[in-house]
């Protein structure tokens, strides 16, 4: 998913690459040739090019804030408005009310959003544990079946849970485990196996060789090598994968809801079948349950953002 | 990375929120009594079932039952009733039946009848079967057995505004403009008149005062998925139409004569709907209506109920009188297409007897009043209920409304048992959303319709 | 390091990646094995009572679906627009983020938020906020007294309004990665070139696209993939559309799975679509190796 190009050393703050202006006085004019004689005009002094950069920064800026935080800033705001007025569009300026969420908390949400977070937790955990040998295995090895590997593991991502859902319950029924936070934890784990995989391979993909077969050459198992050599370097990536999968599995709703019924019940479920009561399936319900549902994740994904985008992008390996 | 203060403050932020999620999660939980019997009950988070569970709690202490409830959205109730009954998940002792729901459960074996039971000597003292409303629990009835305990009917009517209706200025404007007086549409066409007549856009007065927002003449849900086709078949059957197709000859009459007429006829009437008809959901409508901008609603009635007159979401309390559906074809009288929920039993339940016995307590006489006073807009299927005094006084609403309903005595329908059912509904509610937003005529999208729907029929063997 | 070279290893190779392996044969395989089964049944799992038999007619009754052939044409053409789009703005994004603006950690966070909401909660977003009654943007259309388009209603703007609650929740996916291939271009190529003196356009077209043509590649073959079988919004938006112009492909196999039952039929058509799918992914893994070869001199 992330092959990126050759890796250069990680970058510092650098400026911005140069709008069409005139000549940096840079390099070696001296050996050009005089330019043809043209009148030279009067320019008028362009501003400083810091300014410049700030004002493109502040315009990319509020641009980007435009684009992203109107709908779920709607949201929020349609979470709080009072029902009766809900459908004016005119009214802006409301005494918010905060009983919707009073009557999902009240709806008895702390139980499934705690089974929730331990299921996708350890899911994700698992999830790497599995992904991260596997990857780490794969991405220093040079095999030819690798392209069709790489589609085995990807397509079956692609079936819907439609009709993969029967075999699962069945499979978990004879294993004993209906409704209950284990078959949660199994299933979220097989999930994003392939995700997993797939982030983690192209990620290490920039491991240099060299550094393996040096080890190697020394003597080294391979499992020494993977364990002492390319984990540490995989750091950032193995965050960047967890998070990914977290929120996959944070959100996850048709297998749960199939699976599990009182014991094992998630946050998502608890949630949408709180909403979907069809007289409440309405835009105020359905707006605290879309802020409710996000805001853990987002939480988490501000707090982390610093090692998510390290784990995003390769220059990192380079430190 | 976790010496940052920043990331210590979210960690504990964050552990304080789960902690303080946790504590009140399971305090709101009932503590369990150790030698109770648990039934556990399947259903939609409706509010009439949740008064159910609380009712059934409070009926089944004494006899040393509890009901657990577990509420999915809707359409996911029928899946996990199916799911688990073939994969053979013993969890649940009661499920939420709808009546279009019967014959693909009962096939399914996920639930079973309840006519031995109820004909057991005990069982029909307390349950008295001939006290449901035959009207509304045919639709729980399936190859000629009854599988559910009937819990609430929802007929479709009109929900008007009374104020606007009986305004003077307005009734002049109308007598002037259409030669009759105004009241609530007895027929289709005088429904169109009125629809028409109450679209009016922002500044153009209403009662006499100017308008700050549009208002609309009618207020439906017509989402695709189901709605648009729910709300359209009573019209559909009002003129005169098969559902779909005959049922004698199991013959598709999608482009009947009488069906086209039905389809051109809604498609007229959509011009004077509210906007985002095709977007919203029951619930949805209701909310346009009950801000004050619509003239008319046409919904389930205890859609309406649960909506307009409440005073924490409705603009227009003690404004709305309810109506029967108008008619069309004088040999059917307010035609419309009867909606039936019910407590069924599930197959797989452990718990037989006790379920039983919880039910036919819950659902009597004295249990369904129970459950009204929880939830005033539930719609009894009991004829002693709904005649009792208490009912009268107390939940005028649903008294009249519903006596308005049986003696009315309109022509009810019911959809037909077939398999195929659903996939013919999309078809035609297919063809009709086609219609509605002009990519077809209603001739061609209909005859488009009725060959698909021929197709099938021929795949499946009803036809050749 | 070849194969041939681990020697003794190789048992630590299959130890490290068997687990993995057998989970998702048994719990991804297996299931999706189940499903090409299925497809060569007639199963209504309401009213059959076990799968039966029958060979490929469900593929002969596929091939004849107009209704199929439809899904398949809308979903195609929702897929390439959509990634198109999201490649255009994924791309600015990651170009703005680049050049280094203050806060930019905090504001690829921001930036990746509707990523992370459920796509439920983004359907259900973008659906209210083109209703006609209740939503703001034909409010803000009203109020600047320009025509008022049917939205959800019309099968036109029905398809604009999911391609931009789409571009909406997936540009962030793409700006994200060519945001890491941009940061893995070498500073020291930028330098050269504006000594030389290149043009900011000239910089973009001799220096970045090159280097970021794989990443470019990779992610609008991820984003082709899976808005081709784009579910959650078309259902909560517009339900199939009116008529049936935004009935997508995932929608049909959802409405035979989950309403019509007839899980045969909709294995079949499952099937059919990843074979299909599957070979398209092979023949652009192998172009994307070549093309990234060509891409790094």
């Amino acid at each position: 998913m992330m092959r990126s190009g050759p890796a250069g050393p990680a970058a510092p703050a650098r400026p911005s690459p140069p709008e069409a202006g005139p000549r940096s006085p840079h390099g070696p004019t001296a050996a050009r040739p005089a330019p043809l004689k043209r009148p030279v005009r009067p320019r008028r002094r362009a501003a400083p090019a810091a300014v410049r950069r700030r004002r493109w920064h502040l315009a990319g800026i509020a641009a980007l804030l435009a684009w992203t935080l109107p709908p779920f800033l709607y949201l929020v705001m349609l979470s709080v408005k009072p029902e009766r007025i809900l459908i004016d569009r005119s009214q802006f300026l409301f005494w918010p009310t905060f009983e919707r969420y009073h009557d999902f908390v009240a709806s008895g949400l702390g139980a499934p959003i705690w089974t929730s977070l331990v299921t996708s937790t350890l899911g994700s955990l698992g999830t790497l544990v599995l992904a991260g040998l596997a990857a780490m295995t794969f991405s220093f090895l040079e095999f030819r079946a690798k392209t069709v590997l790489f589609l085995l593991i990807l397509l079956p991502r692609m079936f819907p849970p439609v009709t993969t859902v029967i075999p699962i319950q069945l499979m978990l029924k004879s294993m004993g485990l209906i409704d209950t936070k284990t078959a949660l934890v199994i299933l979220f784990i097989g999930f994003e196996i392939p995700l997993a995989i797939w982030v983690l391979h192209t990620f290490l993909a920039d491991v240099p060789r060299e550094l393996a077969e040096s080890a190697a050459m020394d003597g080294a198992s391979l499992p020494a090598i993977v364990l002492r050599i390319l984990l540490p370097l995989a750091g950032p990536g193995l965050l960047a994968a967890f998070i990914l999968c977290f929120i996959f599995n944070w959100n996850e709703f048709l297998f749960p809801l199939i699976v599990t019924s009182f014991n094992a019940r998630t946050g998502s479920v608890a949630m949408m079948s709180f909403t979907a009561g069809y007289k409440k399936l309405q835009w105020g319900a359905l707006a605290t349950l879309g802020v409710i549902m996000t805001i853990p994740v987002v939480l988490f994904v501000l707090a982390f953002r610093q090692s998510l985008v390290r784990g995003f992008t390769a220059g990192a390996l380079k430190g | 990375m976790w010496r940052q203060p920043r990331y210590r403050v979210v960690a504990t932020a964050l552990a304080i929120v789960l902690a303080s999620l946790l504590v009140t999660g399971t305090v709101s939980q009932t503590s369990r009594a150790q030698n109770m019997t648990t039934l556990t009950f399947l259903g939609p988070d409706f509010d009439e079932w949740v008064a159910f569970v609380k009712v059934a709690n409070e009926i089944g202490k004494p006899m040393g039952i509890q009901l657990k409830p577990e509420y999915l959205p809707w359409d996911n109730v029928f899946q996990k009733a199916l799911i688990d009954s073939k994969s053979g998940v013993r969890t649940w002792d009661y499920v939420y039946i709808y009546n279009t729901w019967v014959p693909g459960l009962s096939a399914a074996k996920a639930v079973i009848p309840i006519d031995d039971f109820l004909s057991s000597p005990g069982a029909t003292e307390a349950v008295q079967p001939k006290d449901f409303i035959s009207l509304t629990t045919q639709g729980l009835q399936f190859n000629g057995k009854l599988w559910a305990m009937p819990m609430l009917a929802a007929p479709y009517m009109m929900g008007y505004r009374t104020d606007v209706f009986a305004d003077p200025t307005e009734k002049k404007a109308f007598q002037a403009k259409y030669g009759y007086a105004l009241g609530v549409p007895q027929t289709y066409k005088q429904l169109m008149d009125t629809a028409q007549f109450f679209t009016r856009k922002a500044g153009q007065t209403l009662m006499g005062k100017p308008l700050d927002q549009d208002f609309y003449g009618l207020v439906m849900a017509n989402k695709s998925g189901g709605f648009m086709f729910h709300r359209f078949e009573h019209i559909l059957v009002a003129f005169g139409a098969d559902l779909i197709y005959d049922p004698k000859t199991m013959q598709p009459t999608a482009n009947s004569p009488q069906s086209l007429a039905a389809v051109k006829y809604y498609v007229g009437l959509h011009k004077y709907m509210q906007p985002g008809t095709e977007t919203v959901t029951g619930g949805g409508a209701e909310r346009v209506m009950a801000a004050g901008r619509g003239a008319i609603a046409m919904d389930a009635l205890d859609n309406m109920l649960s909506v307009l007159p409440v005073a924490k979401l409705s603009k227009v309390v003690g404004k709305i009188g309810y109506a029967m559906l108008p008619t069309q074809v004088p040999s059917r009288p307010h035609a419309n297409v009867a909606d039936a929920n019910g407590l069924a039993i599930y197959a797989l339940t452990q718990h037989r007897a006790e379920a039983f016995k919880l039910a036919t307590a819950v659902l009597s006489t004295q249990g369904t009043k129970q459950v009204m006073k929880e939830y005033p807009a539930l719609i009894p299927m009991r004829a002693s209920v709904i005649r009792d005094p208490e009912v009268r006084t107390n939940y005028g609403n649903v008294f009249n409304a519903m006596n308005t309903f049986l003696n009315g005595k309109p022509y009810t329908a019911f959809i037909p048992p077939l398999k195929e059912w659903v996939q013919a509904q999309d078809l035609y509610e297919q063809a009709l959303s086609a219609a509605m937003s002009g990519q077809q005529t209603p001739e061609d999208a209909l005859s488009g319709a009725q060959a698909k729907v021929t197709d099938l029929f021929k795949r499946q063997g009803y036809i050749k | 390091m070849k194969w041939a070279a681990l020697g003794s290893g190789r048992v630590y190779f299959w130890i490290m990646t068997v687990p993995a392996v057998v989970y998702v044969v048994a719990w991804r395989l297996g299931p999706a094995v189940y499903t090409l089964w299925l497809g060569l049944n007639q199963y209504n799992i309401v009213y059959d009572a076990a799968p039966r038999w029958n060979h490929f007619a469900n593929y002969t009754l596929l091939l004849r679906d107009g209704a199929l052939r439809q899904s398949i044409g809308l979903s195609g053409e929702f897929a390439v627009i959509a990634t198109a789009a999201e490649v255009v703005i994924g791309l600015g994004a990651a170009w703005f983020l680049d050049t280094d603006p203050p806060g930019r950690n905090l504001l690829l966070g921001v930036f990746l938020l509707p990523m992370i909401m459920a796509p439920v909660v983004v359907g259900t977003a973008w659906g209210t906020l083109f209703d006609r009654t209740v939503g703001y943007i034909p409010y803000a259309l009203q109020l600047l007294h320009l025509p008022q388009p049917q939205w959800l209603a019309t099968p036109g703007t029905a398809m604009f309004a999911l391609l931009i609650a789409d571009a909406w929740e997936w540009a962030p996916l793409v700006a994200l990665l060519l945001f890491a291939a941009l940061q893995a271009i070498p500073r020291e190529h930028f330098e050269a070139a504006r000594v030389d003196g290149a043009s900011g356009w000239q910089l973009f077209r001799r220096i970045i696209l090159p280097q970021i043509t794989g990443m470019i590649l990779v992610a609008a073959g991820l984003r082709l993939m899976d808005a081709f079988l784009e579910l959650d919004k078309v259902i909560i938006m517009t339900g199939g559309g009116p008529g049936s112009s935004t009935q997508f492909v995932s929608m049909f196999v959802y409405k035979q799975a989950f309403q019509f039952y007839e899980l045969g039929y909709a294995s079949a058509v499952i099937t059919l679509l990843l074979a299909a799918l599957g070979v398209a992914y092979w023949l652009y893994l192998r172009s994307y190796g070549r093309a990234l070869g060509a891409a790094n001199p």
